[in-house]
């Protein structure tokens, strides 16, 4: 694929990602204004007031960032959020593992059954964690951005 | 010519001109990284990242202390080890029972404040999970880069309070325990951004210690704003406390210029050094203050004064103990001026020693939410825990404690205070 096409795809791409970022961000502080909370299938949104905050901006930047993501200042800005993305997936991944790892409140034992440890990865999972292989592409564009830099430099 | 008689101006002329003859300056373009530590500087897009990076630090505190203290050391503490000790002392309540056991019966370590018991669970069972988590996260922060960037971001709202950025370093260190953070304050240049920074870390930063605590019991009974709304009003105390010394105090508070380290890949090995020899410094020096503070709460409340002599006094008769007797005579200071029960003395004078575990102690006292709110903030403030005031001692000479204690207890009085006259303008005094 030529790069421009590359870019342009990218923009698209990582455009229509931020939307569904911002989305969930304002969704997660409509359920701490309300006091409610979603879950369907594998996804669950929790009523969440900072961290909905965070995702709403990192939406933004990567709104911000797609629209010039041929220029190092639109890369950053999409790779931050997606940095952040991954730091709060992979905190919630972390609880995930903790819980399936301990007892169910009133069972007996220091360790999860098998049966409990398992079902305890089918979900459902925040926001975050969903969208986390999504932002994945972003190391496409860091790739390219290195080789650039590295034909530059040379 | 003669460079030791130029002027900084010519100087620096001088030093231009051999700068364009030895180097070769050729077109660069910025890498990510760089790009991406501009961006975490810039107030814009660095606030909401700071704000993203605390609150992560703070969800995995919360989820690596809980999955150790709740998941494994509260059965292990409650459900085996304090049947089995309660069952290995005689039945009969006794004096070293007391000091040793407990409360008799006490179905929890938190509430059984035995030498042995609450004595062991707390620096084992639940502050060790807790500064092992902040300490690997501060450890983190340090090693890739993030916390001078950050010293940058908060630099304009620091001046307001005459510190500089930097004074972050010191503060975000006070999170973990309070000594390394007054340590960490002789980086500041001028007596008065050092004695400002030491009072209003001393005074107005819970250490992780205290916040694995307050994690366990206030966030579990109320839920996780009220621990923020705690932290908030103690943040709200530290800029108007240090707001007010930069104008009363004496001095300057000049800029200053820090280096900014690319951002770096952490080994796993610094981090881990890094944790241990913070971890090992909490094991050597804060286990015993806990236990002695066990041991001290214990013997002021068995121990009582008749006609002018030491008696031993039952359970039953802890009015007559010192700590009774000391609770009874501070009552209208503690209910008629904080709006605090008059129990609340006991975990006061355990703050003295470890904040830690005169919080775990405001736990076991019926009171209403907003009196816990008033405690807890009180213990923070009224006075650094021992190790702390040791370590104030050393840095401003006795002098400045005198005059950092001054202003501790200014401070205890009015914002303790203060949030009493709230509850009552609200009507839940």
């Amino acid at each position: 694929m030529d790069p421009k096409t590359k870019y342009s795809l990218g923009q698209y791409y990582f455009g229509i990602l931020s939307l569904f970022i911002i989305g969930f961000g304002f969704l997660e502080l409509l359920f701490f204004l309300t006091g409610g909370e979603f879950s369907y299938g594998i996804l669950k949104i929790p009523p969440a007031l900072i961290r909905s905050i965070v995702i709403i901006s990192m939406g933004i930047f990567m709104l911000t960032g797609a629209s010039r993501l041929k220029s190092i200042d639109g890369l950053a800005l999409v790779t931050l959020a997606c940095i952040m993305l991954w730091i709060f997936a992979a905190n919630d991944l972390f609880e995930v593992v903790t819980t399936s790892i301990l007892p169910e409140e009133d069972a007996e034992g220091w360790f999860n059954s098998l049966d409990g440890f398992l079902s305890t990865y089918k979900g459902p999972y925040n926001p975050c964690v969903i969208l986390l292989p999504f932002t994945l592409p972003i190391f496409l564009f860091i790739r390219n951005y290195k080789k650039e830099l590295r034909v530059f430099e040379d | 010519m003669d460079k030791l008689k130029l002027t900084p101006e010519e100087r620096w002329n001088y030093l231009d001109k051999l700068a364009a003859k030895v180097v070769t300056l050729k077109p660069r373009r910025l890498s990510l990284k760089d790009a991406i530590g501009d961006l975490t500087i810039r107030p814009l897009t660095g606030i909401p990242i700071a704000l993203g990076i605390l609150f992560s630090v703070w969800m995995f505190f919360s989820t690596f202390a809980g999955f150790f203290t709740d998941g494994f050391m509260v059965p292990l503490f409650d459900e085996h080890y304090l049947p089995w000790i309660q069952n290995t002392f005689p039945k009969e309540p006794s004096w070293l029972y007391a000091l040793l056991v407990g409360t008799p019966g006490a179905d929890n370590c938190f509430e059984a404040f035995g030498v042995l018991t609450t004595g062991l669970f707390v620096p084992f069972g639940v502050v060790l999970w807790a500064i092992i988590a902040l300490y690997l996260s501060i450890a983190l922060l340090e090693d890739i880069g993030y916390l001078p960037r950050l010293a940058v971001l908060v630099d304009n709202i620091l001046h307001k309070i005459g510190l500089h950025g930097f004074a972050i370093v010191p503060t975000i260190l006070s999170f973990g325990c309070n000594i390394p953070g007054v340590t960490a304050a002789r980086i500041l240049e001028t007596k008065k951004e050092r004695f400002m920074m030491m009072t209003i870390l001393a005074i107005f930063i819970p250490c992780g210690a205290q916040l694995g605590i307050m994690e366990e019991t206030i966030a579990e009974e109320y839920g996780n704003w009220l621990m923020f709304a705690i932290i908030g009003y103690l943040l709200f105390g530290y800029f108007v406390v240090g707001w007010v010394l930069n104008k009363i105090l004496p001095g300057r508070s000049p800029e200053i210029l820090i280096d900014i380290p690319p951002y770096q890949r952490p080994t796993w090995k610094n981090l881990t050094m890094k944790t241990w020899i913070r971890v090992k410094s909490f094991l050597v020096h804060a286990v015993p203050f806990v236990i002695l503070g066990s041991l001290l709460v214990n013997i002021l409340y068995i121990v009582g004064i008749e006609n002018g002599n030491l008696t031993l006094v039952s359970f039953e008769e802890s009015d007559k103990s010192i700590m009774g007797r000391l609770s009874i005579a501070l009552e209208p200071v503690l209910a008629g001026w904080f709006g605090v029960p008059k129990e609340t003395i006991l975990p006061l004078v355990t703050a003295f020693l470890r904040k830690d575990l005169a919080v775990a102690q405001l736990s076991a006292i019926p009171m209403s939410m907003y009196q816990l709110f008033t405690s807890v903030v009180l213990i923070s403030i009224y006075f650094p825990c021992i190790a702390t005031f040791a370590m104030l001692w050393k840095e401003l000479g006795f002098k400045g404690l005198l005059k950092s204690i001054i202003i501790l207890i200014i401070s205890a009085f009015t914002f303790g205070g203060l949030l009493h006259g709230l509850w009552m303008l609200m009507g839940v005094a």
